[in-house]
């Protein structure tokens, strides 16, 4: 699904300016100040100020989100106080199916999308609040998944995830944007977790919203707004160090770069 | 056995795979040492640590940028300050000089991280990886163009092109 934002404003600051996301895509989002506050509109928890956000045939604006559109865009949060809930994961879950066109079987739905995320149908009955957290997000991830969302917003999502959650996370992400269409926005201070997984980028700066390559994770002035990826950092210091070296995402070709360049 | 071992080491990491225990083991450990020692979930502030010598945090640097991280470790030096702290990003334990390994609520390996860093296989199997330059010190150890593990990228850099 295309976005179209037109001079979108919030906190009554202009953020986003004339511009739009391309459908089918994964975009990283990073910046300096309120990266957040977009994954709100998103959720509809916050309103803009002025301006709109137009999203096929439907809009944002100061009324919020439509129900319509409320079913098409699935916002996963960091705040760990929503992983509180005293609610079972089966419950969580039914209540992404509300948005769901009706299925016959809903438990074969709930337990197909578990083993997406990792995990296993004993987990249905368990409480949200007893689970550890890499657990609850998990859950949290198919509650979203599960009402199968055309636009799909992470903030900081992947932190507290460890390595392979992390590399599960952006392998179906990327199954989804493939194979069933979905329009991905991570907004996060991670580089390493935006490397071989963006299209591009929207840098927040300043309060202004600029588009970048993905290439610009390797570029130095990216760093005054994101940590760069290790590996990305040790090409560059070779770079500014040794001699021009191609940057790599892969430590496997990193590798055997080095071996040939030293050897 | 955890107090000889926070006697000689100022920084313990704790880690492991989603639902190892983590936190648990964090939230067992500080019991211990409660009138002693302040505990942190998920959100570390410094300024909140008082004249507290002994900390515990909850995977907790993750809204830090990678200086403010290596500042404050280096402050926790000055002030004579220990830590013990889970964490899910593996470039964090670098911080550490012992380290817990967790596997459904048991210990999987510890030691000094040097020790642990090496148990590529295990980590490995247990879904975790070893810090950037620990993981490539390992495989540039294998086409023979280091000899031992750094923790140092300028260092690294400098023998390889030396």
């Amino acid at each position: 699904m295309e976005i179209i934002f037109e001079n979108v404003t919030i906190n009554n600051i202009l953020l986003y300016e004339s511009f739009k996301i391309e459908p089918n895509k994964v975009i990283g989002l990073i910046g300096n100040q309120n990266k957040s506050v977009l994954a709100k509109v998103f959720a509809g928890i916050k309103r803009i100020d002025d301006g709109k956000i137009i999203i096929e045939n439907d809009k944002i604006d100061l009324n919020g989100l439509s129900k319509d559109l409320n079913k098409k865009i699935g916002v996963l949060f960091n705040d760990l106080n929503l992983y509180k809930s005293s609610k079972t994961v089966k419950q969580q879950l039914l209540r992404g199916l509300e948005f769901y066109p009706k299925v016959n079987d809903s438990n074969k739905r709930m337990i197909d999308i578990l083993k997406k995320v990792g995990l296993n149908e004993n987990f249905l009955n368990k409480k949200i609040s007893k689970l550890s957290l890499g657990e609850k997000k998990k859950v949290f991830l198919a509650s979203i998944i599960i009402f199968n969302p055309e636009i799909i917003i992470l903030d900081h999502f992947e932190q507290h995830l460890n390595y392979k959650d992390q590399v599960n996370l952006k392998k179906l992400l990327k199954e989804l944007k493939k194979n069933y269409n979905k329009t991905i926005i991570c907004i996060t201070d991670n580089a390493e977790f935006l490397l071989d997984f963006v299209d591009s980028l929207l840098i927040l700066d300043n309060m202004k919203i600029k588009i970048a390559h993905k290439d610009y994770l390797t570029n130095k002035e990216s760093t005054k707004y994101i940590d760069m990826a290790p590996i990305t950092n040790f090409c560059s210091l070779i770079n500014n160090e040794i001699h021009p070296f191609m940057y790599y995402n892969n430590i496997n070709e990193l590798i055997k770069a080095v071996y040939r360049d030293v050897k | 056995m955890f107090q000889k071992i926070l006697k000689n080491n100022n920084f313990i990491a704790i880690i492991g795979p989603s639902g190892s225990g983590k936190t648990k083991a964090l939230k067992e450990l500080y019991k211990k040492f409660k009138d002693e020692a302040i505990y942190f979930d998920n959100d570390f502030n410094f300024d909140m640590i008082a004249s507290k010598k002994l900390v515990f945090i909850d995977d907790g640097f993750w809204h830090m940028r990678n200086n403010e991280k290596k500042e404050m470790f280096a402050e926790f030096i000055t002030k004579k300050i220990k830590v013990v702290f889970t964490t899910t990003n593996v470039e964090e334990i670098l911080f550490a000089d012992y380290i817990y390994v967790l596997n459904n609520c048991k210990i999987e390996i510890e030691g000094q991280t040097n020790h642990v860093l090496k148990e590529e296989k295990t980590l490995k199997k247990l879904g975790l990886k070893n810090p950037f330059i620990i993981d490539l010190s390992i495989q540039l150890k294998h086409y023979n163009l280091v000899d031992k593990l750094y923790k140092n990228e300028q260092e690294l850099v400098g023998d390889l092109w030396k």
